[in-house]
C-alpha cells in the first residue's frame, strides 16, 4: 500500500505540487511567526541573562504598578539606603542606579527611536562598578560629571552621532545638551535590546531624570563564598519597609518574563494571522483534493475492480495526504526561515524594531518542527477528509464509464445546510462580540466561512451568469465562453473561489472597521476639542512625550490663552492596573468637553477622581463615594468620585489632577499639549510663536486643529497597513488555490479545448477564455468576501456601540479597489495556466 | 451444436461435463432493476454456469444488458436479486469488503479502455493485480515479470504504459487480469479499441491463455470475435437468448474476424 501510494505520487508530481504549494504556504507562515518570536524572545533572553550575570542581589522598592503586556513602572528608594547595605557583612560593592524616560535627538535633529511604537527611549545612570555595570565603553570614556553624557553603540550610529558631538536630549525635566564623551555596549550587544540609552554619571543622571536623593535600585556583588542567597538574607535585615533585595538570578527571570508579556500581545496578533493562513489553506488543500479525486474517479473505481475495498481506496488517498502534509509542513518550516526574516524587515519598515540576535534559535527548533508538522499534517488530512470519502464511495461501475468528471446537481439540502451553518456562524460571532468571549467571535467567523463554503456551489451559477454578463456582452465568444465554464461546475468555481472569499472578507471587514473607527474618532475630537493648537508627542503611555516645561513656556506666550498638558499616569483602581488621563484641571476642560455631567473644574482635587460614567458603573460608585487607588508611591490613596463625564475616546476611563499625580513621584511627561489662542490672534501668527518654543523639543509636533482631527486617526492607517500586509499572505495562497483549480480544469477540459482549437479558435482566444474564467471566479469570491466582510465590520462597530463607537462608515471606493485587486489575482493567476492550455497540441489534444 | 435456450438454463444439479467441484462463475435467477419511471428491468431473470477452462463469448447488441450483466458477474454491482456465486462462494450476503476480496483473488478484468494508470510502468501496472491480496513486494515484482513474459511483454517491463502502442497496452492489461490466478478473467470489449492486426494478437493470446487453463469471459458486441470462441453466450432485452457451445476444434483453421 505505502509502497504503491508513494508510486502514484511520483507518478504525478504535478498534482502533488499543486497540492502540496497550499500546505508549504500556510505552514510557512505559522512557522515563521514561531521562529520570528522565538528567536526576539531568546535575544532579550539572552541579553538579560548576560547582563545580570555578575549581579549577585539588587534592592529595589516593592511598589509597583502593572497595566499588562509588560507596562510596569516601579516606585524609587532613598539613595541614603547605598551606604547602609555597603555596611553589611559579605558585600563586597553596591552600586545604586536610576533610569528614567529620555529622547536623544539625532544630529539631523530628528528623535532617536519613538516609545509609542517600538522600544523604550531609556535615561540611565552610568554604573562605577565594571561588574555591576551593564554597559561597557567601546569608545572614548564613562560620562563623569555634569554636561557629559554617553550613549550606546546603536542609537550612536543610527543618530549620526560621535565623540565629542553635542547632544540634545529630551526628559521629563526638560530639554538639555550634552557633550558625548563615550559610546558603550550593553553586554554582547549593541544596544539594551533595541532601546535607546542616554548615560550619565550617577548624580547627573538624578539630576536630569527628576530622581534627586533617590534610586530605582542598588545592583550588589557579594564577596567571595557568599551565595546570591545568603547576600540577600543578609542585606534584607537592614532594608526599610517597602523596599526588598532579590537575587541575581530572579532579576533575570523577571527582566526576561517581562519581555515574554510585553511580546505575548504580539505574538497573539501574529498567531492570529498564522491561523488564518492555516484556515485559507485548508479550503486551497480541500477544493485541490476535491478536483484531483473527481479526476481519478476511474482510476479509484479501476483500484475497486481490482479488488480494494472502499478502506483500501480511503487509505490511500489519507496516506497521500499524509505524505504531502508531512513533506509540505517541512517545506513550509523552510520557507517559514526565510519568511521570519521578511517579518523582521516588514516590521522594522512598520516602525516597530526589535533587538538583533540569532536569527534561528536553534534549541526551540524541535518545537517549532514538530508544531508545524503536528499542524500541518492534520490540516491536509483533515482536508483530504471529505474528498477521500467521496473517493471511496465510488462505485467500481464508474470505471467502465466514458467520462468521470465532476457532475453537479442542484440540492436543496445542501443550500439549507449551508444557510444553517452561516447562520450559527453569525449567531457565535453575536455572541462573542457581546459576552464578550473574542474566541467565539472568531469561531463564528471560521463557521460563517465553512457555511459560504457549503452554499457557494447553490449559488455560483446564477451570480457567475450576472458577474459574466458584461464580459460575454464584451468580449463575445470568448468573454460567453468563460461565462459558461464558470458556470458549468458551480461548485468547483465556488469552492476554487472561497479562498479569496477569506481573504477579501478579512481585508474588507478590517477596512471596515478602520474607516468607521477613524470617523468616530474625527467626530469625537472635532466634536470635544475646543482649542486651536495642539502639541502631539506621537507617543502615549509611560516613558513617552515631552517634559511639562513645554507646556509651561507655551503658556507664556503672548499669543496664548491657555495651554494645557495631559498625561497619562498608571495606577491601580480597586486593585486594577489601568492608565488614567493626567490633566490640570484649571485649564483641561476649557480645551475639552469630556462629555463631563457630575463635577467640574473646581471639584477636581487633589483627593478626587473623575470617572466614565461606564467605569462607574463597573465599580459600582456614584458621586460622593471613593474608590481605592494606589500609585507607584505605594500605599493605598481614598479618592472620591468627584466627576462623571461621557467620552472615553477623549479622557479614557478616568482622569485624575496633575498635582495629585506629581504628588505620586511617577516621571511626569505631557503626551500633547493643547492650546486656545487670545481673541484675535491670526493661526498663523501664533504657529510662528508656537514653533520656536517647541523648537527645542523635537519629538513635539505642532498642529493646528484640523491637522490635529485628522492625525487622530492616523495611527490606525499604521496598524491597518501592517494588518493589510499580513493578510496579503492569505491572497496569495487563494491565488494558488484559484491558478491550482484552472490548470487542473484546462487537463479536464484537453479534449474540449483542442476541439475548439481545431474549429479555429487562436490561441489567444483560448488565453482570453481562460484568463476570464478566473476574473469571474474571483469576483464571485471577492464580492462574496465584501458582503461577508460588511457583516463583520457591522458586528463589531455594533459591539462597540458602547465604547463611544458611533459611526459605521463604508468606505466604497476602497471597497471597489479591494475587488479590483481581486479580480487582478485572479488574472494573475490564470497567467501560466492559460498559456499551458494554448500551448496544447491539437492533434494529441483530441486523441487523448 | 448444441443449443440451450434461456428458459432451459443450467442449473447446479446439472453440472457440466467434464468439471468437478464448483463453477468459476454461476448466476441464478438474477434480475438486475434500475431506478426510475418506471423502473427499467436491465437483467431479467438471467441464469448461467461457466465452469474452470471455459473460454465463452458473451454477446449482444448496444442496450441489449450486456455491460449490466458484465458488471454484476465481476461483482462490481449487485443484482436487485438472484445468486451470483463465484468459484463456488455466494456473494449476495457478503459485505463490500469481503466482495472486493472476492474480486482481488478470484476475477481479473481487461478494459476496452485498457485502464492502466499512466506513471506508472508496466511491471508496475501489472503488479496492482497483486496489490489486494497482500502478496510481498518482491513476489508481486516476480509474478508480474513472469506474467507479462506470458503475454510476449517481457522486454516492454519498464515501459510507461503511454508508449506502448494499444496493442501492447491491451496487453499488459491482460498480464494484470491473470497475474493473481482468477478463477476468470472477465474482458470488456477487449478489442474494441485496437486495430485489426492487435485484434488478431490479443484474440490469439486469449485462446492461448484458455489453452493454458484460464477460464477467460469475452463480452463483445462483435459476432465474428464471438463466434470464433468455443461457447457463445447471446444476451438480448436482459435475457439469455441463446447458449450454444461447439468443439473447441473447430476453432482450428477458421479464419479471426477482421
Amino acid at each position: 500500500m505505502w509502497k504503491a501510494t508513494l508510486k502514484s505520487i511520483r507518478g504525478h508530481k504535478g498534482r502533488v505540487v499543486a497540492t502540496a504549494a497550499a500546505v508549504i504556504l500556510g505552514i510557512s507562515f505559522l512557522a515563521g511567526t514561531l521562529i520570528f518570536t522565538s528567536s526576539v524572545q531568546r535575544a532579550f533572553d539572552n541579553l538579560f541573562a548576560t547582563v545580570f550575570e555578575t549581579t549577585d542581589a539588587q534592592i529595589r522598592s516593592t511598589e509597583t504598578i502593572e497595566v499588562g503586556f509588560g507596562v510596569e513602572v516601579r516606585s524609587r528608594i532613598d539613595d541614603s539606603l547605598v551606604a547602609d547595605v555597603a555596611a553589611v557583612d559579605g558585600v563586597e560593592a553596591v552600586e545604586g542606579f536610576v533610569q528614567g524616560t529620555a529622547t536623544v535627538i539625532g544630529s539631523d535633529g530628528e528623535p532617536i527611536g519613538n516609545p509609542g511604537q517600538g522600544p523604550p527611549t531609556f535615561g540611565l545612570s552610568w554604573g562605577e562598578d565594571p561588574e555591576l555595570n551593564q554597559f561597557t565603553l567601546s569608545d572614548g570614556r564613562a560620562p563623569a560629571g555634569p554636561g557629559e553624557m554617553a550613549l550606546d553603540d546603536t542609537t550612536a550610529t543610527a543618530g549620526d552621532l560621535s565623540v565629542g558631538d553635542q547632544v540634545t536630549v529630551l526628559t521629563s525635566t526638560g530639554s538639555n545638551t550634552f557633550e558625548l564623551v563615550g559610546i558603550a555596549r550593553f553586554g554582547t550587544s549593541g544596544s539594551l535590546g533595541g532601546a535607546t540609552s542616554a548615560l550619565f554619571e550617577l548624580g547627573e543622571a538624578q539630576r536630569v531624570l527628576g530622581a534627586d536623593g533617590q534610586l530605582d535600585g542598588i545592583g550588589i556583588r557579594a564577596a567571595d563564598g557568599v551565595s546570591e542567597q545568603e547576600i540577600v538574607d543578609l542585606v534584607s535585615s537592614v532594608l526599610p519597609a517597602q523596599v526588598e533585595a532579590i537575587t541575581g538570578t530572579e532579576a533575570t527571570e523577571e527582566a526576561q518574563s517581562a519581555i515574554a508579556d510585553g511580546l505575548s500581545f504580539f505574538n497573539i496578533f501574529l498567531t492570529a494571522f498564522a491561523v488564518i493562513a492555516i484556515f485559507v489553506s485548508a479550503f486551497v488543500i480541500a477544493n485541490t483534493f476535491s478536483i484531483l479525486i473527481a479526476q481519478r474517479t476511474r482510476e479509484f473505481a479501476l483500484l475497486r475492480a481490482l479488488g480494494a475495498s472502499r478502506d483500501q481506496v480511503l487509505g490511500s488517498v489519507f496516506t497521500e495526504a499524509l505524505i504531502i502534509g508531512i513533506v509540505g509542513s517541512l517545506l513550509g518550516v523552510g520557507l517559514g526561515i526565510v519568511l521570519s526574516l521578511g517579518l523582521r524587515a516588514m516590521l522594522a519598515a512598520f516602525g516597530l524594531e526589535l533587538p538583533s540576535g540569532g536569527l534561528i534559535v536553534w534549541s526551540e527548533m524541535p518545537r517549532i518542527v514538530i508544531i508545524s508538522l503536528v499542524l500541518g499534517t492534520i490540516v491536509t488530512i483533515a482536508s483530504a477528509l471529505f474528498p477521500a470519502i467521496r473517493a471511496a464511495r465510488i462505485a467500481p461501475v464508474e470505471a467502465m464509464r466514458e467520462s468521470a468528471a465532476e457532475t453537479w446537481q442542484r440540492n436543496r439540502v445542501r443550500f439549507l445546510v449551508g444557510l444553517a451553518i452561516v447562520l450559527i456562524g453569525a449567531a457565535a460571532i453575536a455572541y462573542g462580540l457581546l459576552a464578550p468571549e473574542i474566541q467565539w467571535a472568531g469561531i463564528g467567523a471560521g463557521l460563517m466561512f465553512i457555511g459560504v463554503f457549503v452554499l457557494g456551489p447553490t449559488i455560483a451559477r446564477p451570480i457567475s451568469r450576472w458577474l459574466g454578463a458584461p464580459i460575454a456582452a464584451l468580449r463575445g465568444t470568448t468573454g460567453k465562453l468563460a461565462r459558461d465554464n464558470s458556470m458549468r461546475n458551480p461548485q468547483r468555481t465556488a469552492r476554487t473561489a472561497s479562498a479569496l472569499t477569506i481573504g477579501v472578507a478579512l481585508v474588507a471587514g478590517v477596512t471596515v472597521l478602520a474607516s468607521s473607527l477613524a470617523a468616530t474618532i474625527e467626530d469625537t475630537v472635532a466634536e470635544g476639542f475646543t482649542g486651536d493648537f495642539a502639541i502631539d508627542s506621537g507617543a502615549f503611555g509611560p516613558g513617552g512625550g515631552f517634559s511639562p516645561a513645554l507646556t509651561a513656556e507655551i503658556a507664556e506666550l503672548p499669543e496664548v490663552e491657555t495651554a494645557t498638558g495631559i498625561r497619562v499616569g498608571l495606577g491601580e483602581i480597586e486593585g486594577d492596573g489601568d492608565f488614567f488621563s493626567v490633566v490640570d484641571p484649571d485649564t483641561a476642560f476649557e480645551v475639552f468637553d469630556i462629555g463631563l455631567f457630575e463635577g467640574g473644574p473646581e471639584t477636581m482635587t487633589d483627593d478626587a477622581i473623575f470617572l466614565l460614567d461606564d467605569r462607574a458603573e463597573s465599580l459600582g460608585v456614584e458621586l460622593g463615594d471613593t474608590v481605592s487607588v494606589r500609585f507607584v508611591d505605594g500605599g493605598d490613596r481614598d479618592l472620591t468620585v468627584a466627576g462623571l463625564y461621557t467620552e472615553p475616546a477623549l479622557a479614557g476611563n478616568q482622569a485624575i489632577s496633575t498635582s495629585l499625580y506629581e504628588a505620586t513621584g511617577a516621571e511626569q511627561l505631557d503626551f500633547a499639549s493643547f492650546v486656545i489662542l487670545r481673541d484675535g490672534v491670526e493661526i498663523e501668527d501664533a504657529r510662528t510663536s508656537i514653533l520656536s518654543v517647541a523648537e527645542a523639543y523635537p519629538n513635539a509636533e505642532v498642529q493646528d486643529r484640523d491637522e490635529y482631527i485628522e492625525s487622530q486617526s492616523e495611527g490606525l492607517n499604521q496598524i491597518l497597513g501592517l494588518i493589510y500586509a499580513l493578510l496579503i499572505l492569505a491572497i496569495v495562497i487563494a491565488a494558488f488555490g484559484i491558478a491550482n483549480t484552472l490548470r487542473l480544469s484546462t487537463i479536464e477540459r484537453t479534449r474540449e479545448i483542442g476541439l475548439l482549437r481545431a474549429v479555429g479558435m487562436t490561441r489567444g482566444q483560448v488565453q482570453s477564455t481562460i484568463r476570464w474564467e478566473a476574473v469571474i471566479t474571483a469576483l464571485f469570491g471577492a464580492m462574496l468576501g465584501v458582503i461577508l466582510g460588511l457583516f463583520f465590520g457591522y458586528a463589531i462597530i455594533y459591539a462597540l456601540r458602547d465604547q463611544g463607537v458611533t459611526r459605521f462608515d463604508v468606505p466604497i471606493l476602497q471597497l471597489v479597489i479591494v475587488v479590483v485587486l481581486a479580480a487582478i489575482v485572479g488574472l494573475l493567476a490564470s497567467i501560466v495556466p492559460s498559456v499551458r492550455a494554448s500551448r496544447l497540441n491539437v492533434l494529441e489534444a483530441i486523441a487523448s | 451444436m448444441m443449443t440451450r435456450t434461456a428458459t432451459s438454463p443450467a442449473t447446479p444439479a446439472a453440472p457440466a461435463i467434464g468439471t468437478r467441484g464448483p463453477s468459476a462463475l454461476e448466476l441464478r435467477e438474477v434480475v438486475k432493476e434500475f431506478p426510475g419511471q418506471p423502473p427499467v428491468r436491465a437483467l431479467d431473470g438471467v441464469s448461467l454456469r461457466i465452469d474452470h477452462g471455459e473460454l465463452v463469448a458473451v454477446v449482444g447488441p448496444s442496450g441489449s444488458g450486456k455491460s449490466t450483466l458484465l458488471n454484476v458477474m465481476g461483482t462490481l454491482d449487485r443484482p436487485t436479486s438472484g445468486v451470483v456465486a463465484i468459484d463456488g462462494i455466494d456473494t449476495a450476503s457478503r459485505s463490500d469488503d469481503d466482495v472486493a476480496g472476492i474480486r482481488s483473488r478470484k476475477i481479473g478484468f481487461v478494459f476496452q479502455q485498457f485502464h492502466l494508470l499512466p506513471g506508472m510502468s508496466a511491471v508496475d501496472n501489472v503488479a496492482n493485480g497483486l496489490l489486494y491480496q497482500g502478496v510481498p513486494i518482491r513476489e508481486r515484482q516476480r509474478r508480474s515479470i513472469e506474467a507479462l513474459g506470458r503475454v510476449g511483454l517481457g522486454h516492454r517491463l519498464d515501459h510507461n504504459p503511454r508508449h506502448l502502442s494499444g496493442g501492447e497496452q491491451q496487453r499488459v492489461a491482460v498480464a494484470r487480469a491473470l497475474v493473481h490466478r482468477p478463477a476468470f478473467v472477465l474482458a470488456d470489449e477487449p478489442t474494441g479499441n485496437l486495430d485489426s492486426r492487435s485484434t488478431e494478437a490479443v484474440m490469439a493470446l486469449i485462446r492461448d491463455l484458455n489453452d493454458e487453463g484460464t477460464t477467460i469471459v469475452v463480452i463483445t458486441h462483435d459476432q465474428d470475435i464471438a463466434d470464433a470462441l468455443p461457447r457463445q453466450l447471446t444476451v438480448l432485452d436482459g435475457r439469455i437468448e441463446s447458449d450454444s457451445t461447439r468443439p473447441s476444434t473447430a476453432a482450428e483453421g477458421e479464419a479471426v474476424p477482421s
